[in-house]
């Protein structure tokens, strides 16, 4: 364990590679008891007047007793504010999906490519994607614009194509 | 309120099938595991502070993509010789498979990677092979130990999680470790390796059966032929049913599934000629004898159709056959 070499497994004999940390050695911690910031204090939490207030939300400013107080990449937030953040997708970290809308202007530009009629219908909804989530900020990893660029000009075309279609055929 | 995304760096590494494709990238406190399915992505984050274990298991899946790209090679090079005029496509996906080949040899051995933290396991995918995972795994052990400090292996000791972390396992049989276990040797890993033995030689007859009957027509031969065809569907039941829910020896246990397969195909083949040819002959419907003779005379015809079947699968019989007997024997020499 920890030798950064492979081992074979005393089991089965498979090459192994085990890194231990610290962490495994760690124990459950006892929590501190919230009453304890719930004495009466000058300096009350919004929430629960009369307790004792111990720091103020950073993103609204409001005070907050420890029974409050939650802490968030080094902030110390309300829970309004982290319900707020997660349901806004203001918090980065609190994100677990996302969807990407490139990627589904880029599906809607490509795949119906192959029944050509339905392009009629998925050309314009890929250029609306493409286009309203252009400069729409990446939540989580760093945001590639070529893919919704691509769809974009590939939608365009298609549009372009029925056009000329519905013209030459009508006019 | 608004939190700027933290700065990802990407990991080396990559899985993906057509419709999902995972990676991870390098947080400033944290990994992050993305696993993206065409238009969504999922993250799962797991903060340096929390990692309890990393662990790589080495296994035998380079075998196996060894074993597909070599067969696929095999079989486009020998059209690719046997085809009148220029061999464009079969020559073009020969060097493709031997291209494919070439580079699953070159990545080495294949692993699989495993994360704990406290609350949960996760089966790092992305990581396939043991020499870039070795590498992603060391950079991971730096950032951890950046946060938690190094562990030294005698406090696992010391607090029980392992009985003795700084030695090294053993390398071959015989060891304490494994009598201690009752894994003393290959009988032990395997309960019936006899049956494996059975199965790929039936397997490897079959082959040479079919082989054989290219040149030498006889009825005989190809009613013992069908006969080890139905006796390599159950031998292959067999095996895979005593193997079930043994994690251990995944290539025989793949291999199983492969000739399961393999057999299943031609009981299938078989079956549908001999259908074709009910159908043909109407007036022989209800005389299974006659049926059979007209059966076997239009299998001895020569009809190229039927020829290349048998030459297909009398090869593939040949190699996973052998390739069986090799990995018996690899099983064996190592234990």
């Amino acid at each position: 364990m920890n030798t950064e070499n492979l081992h074979p497994c005393p089991g089965c004999r498979s090459p192994l590679r085990v890194d231990g940390y610290h962490a495994l050695l760690r124990k459950d911690e006892k929590g501190s008891f919230p009453e304890d910031g719930l004495e009466p204090h000058p300096a009350e939490c919004f929430f629960h007047p009369g307790k004792k207030a111990i720091a103020p939300c950073d993103s609204c400013g409001r005070l907050l007793c420890r029974l409050c107080q939650v802490e968030l990449n080094g902030q110390n937030i309300c829970m309004n504010c982290l319900k707020v953040g997660r349901e806004k997708q203001k918090i980065s970290t609190l994100q677990n999906s996302q969807v990407l809308y490139d990627n589904l202007a880029l599906a809607l530009a490509t795949w119906p490519l192959l029944i050509f009629f339905l392009t009629l219908v998925t050309a314009p909804a890929a250029v609306f994607f493409a286009v309203r989530h252009f400069r729409s900020p990446a939540l989580v990893l760093p945001k590639k614009r070529l893919k919704g660029i691509f769809a974009c000009i590939l939608a365009t075309g298609q549009i372009i194509g029925w056009v000329t279609f519905f013209v030459t055929r009508f006019a | 309120m608004n939190q700027l995304p933290p700065s990802y760096q990407k990991l080396s590494g990559k899985f993906f099938t057509p419709f999902i494709k995972t990676s991870m990238w390098k947080g400033p406190d944290h990994l992050l595991w993305v696993e993206g399915a065409v238009v969504m992505e999922h993250y799962k984050r797991f903060y340096y502070d929390d990692i309890q274990a990393l662990v790589l298991i080495g296994n035998n899946d380079h075998h196996l993509w060894t074993f597909i790209w070599g067969s696929l090679m095999l079989l486009c090079g020998i059209i690719a010789l046997s085809v009148s005029g220029p061999p464009y496509g079969s020559g073009f996906f020969t060097i493709f498979w031997a291209l494919l080949l070439v580079i699953n040899l070159y990545q080495g051995p294949c692993c699989k990677v495993y994360l704990k933290t406290a609350v949960q396991q996760e089966n790092l995918r992305h990581l396939v092979r043991i020499r870039k995972a070795n590498k992603i795994l060391n950079q991971i052990k730096s950032l951890v130990e950046e946060r938690q400090g190094v562990l030294d292996p005698s406090f696992l000791s010391q607090s029980g999680i392992v009985k003795n972390p700084s030695t090294p396992g053993p390398v071959v049989s015989g060891s304490a470790s494994q009598q201690k276990t009752g894994l003393t040797g290959f009988s032990a890993k395997i309960q019936h390796p006899s049956l494996h033995w059975v199965l790929y030689g039936v397997l490897v007859l079959v082959g040479l059966a079919k082989s054989v009957q290219i040149w030498l027509n006889s009825p005989g031969l190809r009613i013992l032929e069908y006969l080890c065809l139905a006796l390599l569907l159950v031998l292959s039941i067999s095996v895979l049913v005593r193997q079930k829910g043994k994690k251990k020896h995944r290539l025989l246990f793949v291999f199983g599934w492969i000739t399961l397969g393999l057999a299943f195909l031609q009981a299938i083949t078989v079956y549908i000629l001999f259908v074709t040819t009910a159908f043909k002959n109407p007036a022989m419907a209800y005389n299974s004898w006659e049926l059979m003779k007209i059966f076997f005379n239009k299998l001895n015809e020569g009809d190229p159709m039927i020829t290349g079947l048998s030459f297909g699968f009398g090869l593939l019989n040949l190699l996973v056959g052998l390739s069986g007997m090799a990995a018996l024997l690899g099983k064996k020499k190592i234990s």
